[in-house]
């Protein structure tokens, strides 16, 4: 038992133990440098193993099921052909561009970067995951991130060629939204109890509300971190909270977060960072009320 | 020579560490078993210092701490805090005082995983207010903390193969 507690080894122990309480305190807040460093090292092994196992994943198809895709891209390539005219000077991008180009066509003003899913930790608790782009490519901190199918979540960490996903099935994560027909706010979070199944939660809802099952769901726009008016899901349920009766709705995201594997970073768009002219008044008369009640 | 031997096996247990760490975080690579998937990072390291002088043990236990804290987002050094220590630890105990068997391995890794991931589940989940704290912790980290387990035997054979053949 003395052998334990003397010698060079326990000192290095010790050493290392308080240069890792230091780091816990340095990290607490923001951990980008030590994600960093080992993101530099281990992202080129990772896109590699990812897309090692992609191409495995596509040769299991039959010789028919190829067939059908190759058919269907063919005629895809045509149409694509007969509409864009500049279809050859785009040709080496990725296939993924094809799928934010209906949203870019609605919002001109969108700078749509696609990236791809490389990492996802068994230790994450609310299926948050790594893309493989970072600030070299223009990403920053709370940028919202989408599939051609809706919202996903945004940006949580950001170093230079990687960055951190928090999903709306976060608790972490509020996201501002309207039903798309009554025009009822809430707030978008995600919750413990409903995140193992892909759903998230909308709160905040007006006791007056005029919601139905099936409403879809959209962003607000409200706060200057998501655009307005990207899908996220459809209302499932509508009951009442269980602590404070207050009516919630529970939201069927339409993308299957669980599982996606390829997204899109907006990067910037119009209002980006601007709160809209409705919040930030009514942010003024707050505060003027605040001013004239003193 | 034998010091050729020790740096070829140390450069052989990184190796392992890094592409189990990459493939532990390939996207629906690794099935999910009652919503938890396990940590491969982890168990490597428990073993290595089971086979591996103290200061060995020390070093490989700060890097699997890392990589896990690193894939996990937040806060850097938690888990490599414990695993730093657990390894140590783990090192003297078997090199002096209990012999190496897998039994004592599955039971030394059941003791570290269960400690180690339920101190991450009431810092980074319950000190978090997520709520519904048993419904998480029996849905999630007790699959998690078994599947982890369940490794262990396939790390014990692999780097006790390593302890024994690459030496003199």
């Amino acid at each position: 038992m003395k052998n334990l507690f003397s010698g060079k080894s326990f000192k290095v122990l010790l050493g290392a133990i308080s240069v890792l309480l230091i780091l816990v305190i340095v990290t607490a807040g923001n951990s980008s440098f030590g994600t960093y460093i080992v993101n530099l090292f281990t992202m080129p092994m990772q896109k590699t193993a990812v897309n090692a196992v992609d191409s495995a994943k596509d040769t299991q198809k039959s010789a028919e099921e190829l067939q059908e895709e190759v058919n269907s891209l063919e005629e895809e390539n045509r149409k694509l052909r007969d509409m864009l005219v500049d279809y050859y000077d785009i040709k080496g991008q990725n296939e993924q561009f094809k799928k934010y180009y209906n949203l870019k066509e609605e919002n001109p003003d969108y700078d749509i970067l696609p990236a791809t899913v490389i990492r996802r930790d068994p230790n994450e608790n609310f299926y948050g995951f790594y893309i493989d782009k970072g600030t070299i490519d223009g990403v920053e901190l709370h940028d919202p991130v989408v599939t051609e199918n809706g919202l996903v979540g945004m940006v949580c960490e950001v170093d230079a060629t990687t960055c951190k996903v928090r999903t709306i099935l976060s608790p972490d994560i509020q996201v501002g939204v309207l039903n798309s027909r009554t025009s009822d706010s809430g707030i978008v979070t995600g919750s413990s109890k409903y995140a193992d199944d892909n759903l998230s939660l909308m709160t905040k809802i007006p006791a007056q509300h005029a919601m139905q099952e099936g409403d879809i769901i959209v962003t607000s726009g409200l706060g200057g971190i998501f655009p307005e008016k990207i899908r996220i899901g459809e209302i499932k349920e509508i009951k009442l909270d269980e602590y404070d009766s207050q009516p919630m709705a529970i939201i069927k995201p339409y993308e299957n977060i669980r599982e996606v594997n390829s997204v899109a970073v907006i990067t910037n768009y119009l209002e980006k960072g601007t709160i809209s002219k409705s919040e930030s008044s009514k942010e003024n008369s707050k505060q003027e009320s605040t001013a004239s009640k003193q | 020579m034998e010091r050729r031997f020790r740096i070829f096996r140390y450069i052989i247990y990184s190796t392992e560490l890094l592409v189990l760490f990459v493939i532990q975080g390939i996207p629906n690579f690794i099935p999910e078993l009652f919503g938890g998937k396990p940590s491969l990072v982890i168990p490597v390291v428990l073993t290595i210092s089971m086979f591996e002088p103290k200061l060995t043990a020390l070093w490989f236990g700060l890097a699997g701490g890392l990589l896990t804290d690193i894939s996990n987002g937040g806060v850097i050094g938690f888990f490599a805090i414990i695993m730093t220590v657990c390894c140590y630890f783990i090192s003297y105990l078997t090199n002096e005082l209990i012999r190496t068997r897998l039994s004592v391995a599955m039971v030394i890794s059941f003791i570290v995983v269960a400690m180690a991931l339920s101190l991450h589940f009431l810092f980074f989940y319950v000190m978090c207010g997520y709520g519904n704290n048993g419904y998480f912790f029996v849905n999630h980290y007790i699959s998690r903390i078994l599947y982890t387990i369940a490794l262990t035997p396939i790390a014990y054979y692999v780097n006790k193969v390593l302890a024994l053949r690459v030496s003199l």
